[in-house]
């Protein structure tokens, strides 16, 4: 079977097209001729998935998996690969959902909390998996979240603006946790401040002024417990017209990085075309005239 | 009888020694016509991967991301800049020894306009947007004054080749010495718009190609300039130049010309023109080459040495690239060697300056200049200003794959095939030009 395989891929017109090509080409120093397109047995590459959890405001919780391999020394996220979620149970494990992986390698879904059952300790066990494929060995990883919120209030008094968020598990303010604030940029968010949460589950920090926001001045306020053993990533969000509004450039005078390009080069442009074409225009007509004057000759 | 059907001794001489070749071909003909299409269809082939995988096929990447396309459009559409230039001038000014020149170089420039704008197209990656390039256009883009010049640069070469064959096909039309067949009868009758030599309408025939003569020169340099500085208005190392230009104009006018004196060597030999085609215009063609190839050979020098010397950080690195033996060193130097200082120093020499020899060094140096426009392109790509880091090796070094050489092989089928198929068509010496010969 496996014989005549390979002499139906010897006679497909590819091989007989490279096959003449490289009898052409000898001699000529292009090594890639032969590099390219040759199919290596590729041996299957050891893959890592980390899984992480952000709740979110309300009842969202959002599951990340980032599924990496070492490449060429480094660890590169993998991209396009089906990753399964599940929350396990001690009776069955109950399918949450499956995403594939995106450019950097991570696979998301988002669940409600309250769909999740919790076990004996009040956490949630949540695990992915990929199931591994031609390239890459198969991994996964698990976890557990205990279900937490966030309150996050902005408060002006006396023109002081003040942030507060408020952490919660169960009722229960969660004292000592440290909360980060931060303010969404146009590409990723910059930290504005950090405190800690007291015993009311408390933290507060002073909102700083001089902030671009958007044409209404709108900014867009996080508030964000990272990584948390116990809690994973939670976090809240509030918008606030608190920035200074951004002004939409309107300056659309001619210049070379403008929408309309500067006079003299277009006028330069366009009396070239014009003199060029009027210049073949009139040598085109002048032959259809000697033809038809011909033609009227006789 | 009409003066197109009279002919002089001359003209019936040189209509009976082109005439074999557009009455019927011969077995050799048909093997090399094979040959060439089989190559075509080799490209084919490798275009039809390319649409179909992606341009991954090629070596192509996210840094160098012109290779052999690029390189080839710009030396096949200078090269028929330079042989319009040429044909343009010899026409103009009705140079006596340019006569049997003027032919031949207009059907440089039209083939070779035709090919080069081909291979812009295979760079593109997305076909469905081409028209983008019309709707979206930006007066401001030296891409868009390249799409402009270019289709206008076509048109004229079209009508101006056109020109200057009316008067040879009316000849075919009329000539009672050749058995042609009934389809060429009716093609000669329709392309030569019913002329008949009445000095009405050569004098109206001569003014239109003497203006489409004049207007050409100036269009050239401009066609010459807009591609030029589509890289040479690029922030890059090495392209950032004023000379960039200049000395692809001169380059490009000098490959063209090497070009001309090769094709005119082949027919000559194939056709029997050593009567038309004589050692007096290899050796004046072989001085224009010498000119240009020796102001082409200063520019590189000024180019070289002001980015030698001034020691910036990119220009050095690419200096440094290009002079080292490890990576293009090679390339270059021979290049220089047989492009610029081989034709000075042998044309010098009297008793080298026969069409065999000068026919040879033009080969050569039709080469040599196209590797001068791969070193053009590839080197100062692969030095990016923004350091590449944790790149593959593919991504900094570009190689060509099987799938470019197969279609820069196509495109010189193509080119070959042209040239084969065009004295089937017309005559490759101007019948025309000798009707002031003794009858």
């Amino acid at each position: 079977m496996k014989r005549s395989n390979s002499i139906f891929r010897l006679l497909t017109f590819g091989y007989w097209a490279k096959a003449l090509l490289l009898a052409l080409l000898a001699g000529l120093p292009g090594s890639a001729l032969w590099a390219q397109e040759e199919e290596e047995e590729p041996e299957q590459i050891s893959s890592r998935m980390s899984l992480s959890a952000i709740q979110g405001d309300e009842d969202k919780l959002t599951l990340k998996a980032l599924v990496r391999a070492k490449i060429d020394g480094r660890f590169t996220g993998l991209q396009g690969l089906e990753v399964v979620f599940f929350s396990p149970s001690d009776t069955l494990e109950k399918e949450l959902g499956r995403d594939s992986t995106d450019m950097d390698g991570i696979a998301s879904l988002s669940v409600s909390k309250s769909a999740l059952q919790a076990d004996t300790g009040g956490a949630f066990i949540l695990k992915a998996v990929f199931e591994g494929n031609a390239l890459f060995e198969e991994s996964d990883d698990e976890i557990a979240v205990t279900a937490a919120g966030m309150a996050l209030e902005a408060m002006e008094e006396d023109s002081v603006r003040t942030l507060v968020a408020t952490l919660e598990s169960g009722g229960a303010p969660v004292a000592e946790a440290d909360v980060y604030f931060y303010v969404q940029g146009a590409f990723s968010p910059l930290k504005i401040g950090e405190a800690t949460t007291d015993e009311e589950g408390m933290a507060s920090v002073e909102f700083p002024a001089g902030l671009p926001g958007d044409p209404d001045g709108n900014i867009h306020i996080i508030a964000r417990l990272e990584e948390d053993e116990t809690f994973g990533t939670v976090e809240a969000n509030v918008n606030k017209a608190w920035g200074r509004k951004l002004e939409a450039s309107h300056n659309q005078s001619r210049a070379l990085w403008s929408s309309s390009p500067p006079l003299w080069l277009l006028l330069t442009f366009i009396t070239l075309l014009v003199i060029i074409w009027g210049h073949y225009l009139e040598v085109i007509y002048k032959l259809f005239r000697l033809r038809k004057k011909a033609a009227a000759e006789g | 009888m009409m003066k197109t059907a009279e002919l002089n001794k001359k003209q019936t001489a040189i209509l009976q020694a082109l005439g074999a070749q557009l009455e019927k071909p011969g077995m050799l003909y048909r093997l090399w016509v094979a040959l060439l299409l089989v190559l075509i269809l080799a490209g084919t082939y490798g275009l039809y991967r390319q649409i179909l995988i992606g341009h991954v096929v090629t070596g192509m990447r996210d840094n160098v991301v012109w290779g052999y396309y690029i390189a080839n459009f710009i030396y096949f559409i200078g090269v028929s800049y330079g042989a319009a230039m040429l044909a343009a001038i010899l026409y103009y000014f009705k140079v006596p020894w340019g006569r049997p020149i003027v032919r031949i170089a207009a059907l440089v420039a039209f083939i070779t306009g035709i090919i080069g704008p081909v291979f812009i197209l295979l760079c593109i990656g997305r076909f469905d947007r081409l028209h983008y390039l019309f709707i979206h256009a930006r007066v401001q883009s030296p891409i868009t004054w390249d799409v402009m010049v270019i289709s206008t640069y076509l048109v004229g070469i079209t009508v101006f080749t056109y020109l200057l064959l009316i008067k040879d096909f009316a000849i075919l039309r009329d000539t009672s010495l050749l058995e042609l067949s009934s389809w060429r009868r009716k093609l000669y009758t329709a392309l030569s718009l019913r002329y008949k030599g009445t000095d009405e309408q050569e004098g109206q025939i001569d003014h239109s190609t003497k203006s489409m003569a004049f207007i050409m020169v100036p269009k050239v340099i401009l066609a010459f300039a807009v591609l030029s500085w589509i890289f040479g208005m690029t922030l890059r190392p090495s392209w950032n130049s004023t000379i960039f230009g200049p000395a692809y104009v001169i380059s490009s006018v000098a490959a063209g010309i090497g070009l001309i004196i090769g094709l005119m060597w082949v027919y000559r030999r194939l056709y029997g023109l050593e009567e038309y085609i004589t050692g007096l215009h290899f050796r004046n063609m072989a001085f224009i080459l010498v000119i240009l190839v020796a102001a082409f050979g200063y520019f590189t020098f000024s180019e070289y040495i002001t980015n030698w010397y001034s020691s910036g950080k990119w220009e050095s690195a690419v200096t440094a690239k290009v002079l080292s033996f490890k990576e293009f060193g090679w390339a270059f130097h021979l290049a220089n060697l047989f492009a610029i200082v081989l034709p000075i120093v042998i044309i010098a020499i009297p008793r080298f300056r026969t069409p065999n020899i000068i026919a040879l060094l033009s080969l050569l140096l039709v080469v040599a200049m196209w590797v001068r426009r791969y070193l053009t392109v590839v080197p100062p790509l692969e030095t990016p200003l923004l350091p590449v880091q944790d790149a593959r090796p593919e991504f900094v070094h570009y190689s060509a794959t099987w799938v470019e050489w197969a279609l820069v092989l196509a495109g010189a089928a193509t080119f070959f095939i042209f040239f084969t198929l065009a004295p089937k068509l017309i005559s490759v010496i101007p019948i025309s030009d000798y009707d002031k010969e003794t009858r």
